[in-house]
């Protein structure tokens, strides 16, 4: 009789509790059951799962912390696991991240391409996968993931800029501009898009075409130091020394970069020679 | 004999000045040839986008899978200029 009566006031008091929580909106899944199971596969199972989870909790976490080795150690653990989806490339994923910020752009490259091996819609792991062929100077390897990741998101900026990129490194200075001008055409307040579309023109021999977009990156950052110095060297190839004199000048007061400032320099100063 | 010594140091100076001065212009001419065919580097690469936790890239606003998605380059994590 106690026990009924308590768990009758259990209960009320639950349901008491429950009934104003269900009338506000709740966007929280319920709680997930806790598995019961004796069978010792089962809990393998299980308990490999958890494992997987809490070391991308801690991977992720060592990566927030730039502790590179300790993410590197983490991942590795967990796709010897063989994840499930997404797991899977999300672990490969931020393996490849942890190399790739050590400097270790063949395994973080062979990574990101595991990543995209077991989920082919990973756009982040396209992307990554294209720049660290780029710091690894492979530019073959590098134009074949840019083709991939454009035909995967053709409206992709990012997916636009790297193939460009890797365009004007292969020497494509057609594919170059065609892309560089997709990724202007949505975006034309991009000072960047139009210094690279300035150098495909330059390669092509346009300069007048260079000249006006070089221009026009310097009016959307007036503080664009390489858009000047750019433009100085297109100028000057025009024959317009002074303006070219000017631009190099401008070039010197945008900058603190003691690089940029010594090859405006020396540019301008083989100018007044 | 001093007149012959004073033509003679005039014009080897003469000779040397005339052969400075063409030289300095050819040297002249060379460095704005080099300007003018200054070889300018494309624009950076990009950063990497970031790490990406348990979820996955799906199911909730995962940063890095919005950036390699974004249709504007300004939400994209693409190079900057100011500076640069």
């Amino acid at each position: 009789m106690r026990f009924s009566v308590t768990c009758g006031f259990v209960f009320a008091a639950t349901v008491a509790t429950a009934a104003p929580l269900g009338l506000s909106a709740q966007p929280y899944a319920g709680v997930t059951p806790i598995p019961r199971t004796t069978d010792a596969a089962a809990l393998h199972a299980l308990a490999t799962h958890r494992e997987i989870i809490e070391r991308i909790k801690i991977g992720f976490e060592a990566e927030g912390a730039q502790n590179w080795s300790q993410a590197v150690d983490e991942f590795t653990r967990v796709v010897a696991l063989d994840p499930p989806e997404p797991q899977g490339s999300t672990a490969y994923y931020d393996l490849g991240f942890a190399h790739a910020e050590r400097d270790e752009f063949a395994a973080a490259a062979s990574a990101y391409e595991k990543a995209i091996a077991l989920d082919a819609g990973f756009l982040a792991a396209r992307a990554n996968l294209v720049s660290v062929y780029l710091l690894a100077g492979n530019v073959p390897a590098a134009r074949a993931a840019a083709d991939a990741f454009v035909a995967a998101a053709p409206d992709s900026a990012r997916a636009l800029y790297e193939r460009g990129i890797t365009a004007l490194h292969a020497g494509d200075d057609a594919t170059a501009l065609r892309d560089f001008r997709a990724l202007s055409s949505a975006d034309p307040s991009y000072a960047v898009a139009h210094y690279d579309i300035a150098l495909a023109e330059q390669q092509l021999g346009r300069f007048d075409d260079a000249e006006r977009e070089l221009r026009a990156a310097i009016v959307l950052s007036p503080h664009y130091t390489r858009a000047q110095i750019a433009l100085g060297a297109v100028l000057l190839h025009e024959g317009k020394k002074d303006e070219a004199r000017l631009a190099f000048d401008g070039a010197l007061a945008g900058t603190d970069d003691p690089a940029l400032r010594n090859l405006a320099e020396s540019l301008r100063d083989a100018i007044a020679r | 004999m001093l007149g012959v010594s004073r033509r003679l140091v005039f014009g080897t100076a003469l000779a040397l000045l005339t052969l400075a001065s063409a030289g300095f212009a050819r040297a002249s001419i060379v460095a704005l040839d080099a300007v003018a065919g200054t070889q300018l580097d494309a624009s950076a690469i990009p950063a990497q986008l970031g790490p990406i936790n348990e979820l996955g890239r799906n199911g909730w606003h995962c940063e890095p899978e919005q950036g390699a998605k974004a249709r504007v380059a300004h939400e994209a994590t693409l190079p900057a200029s100011d500076g640069y």
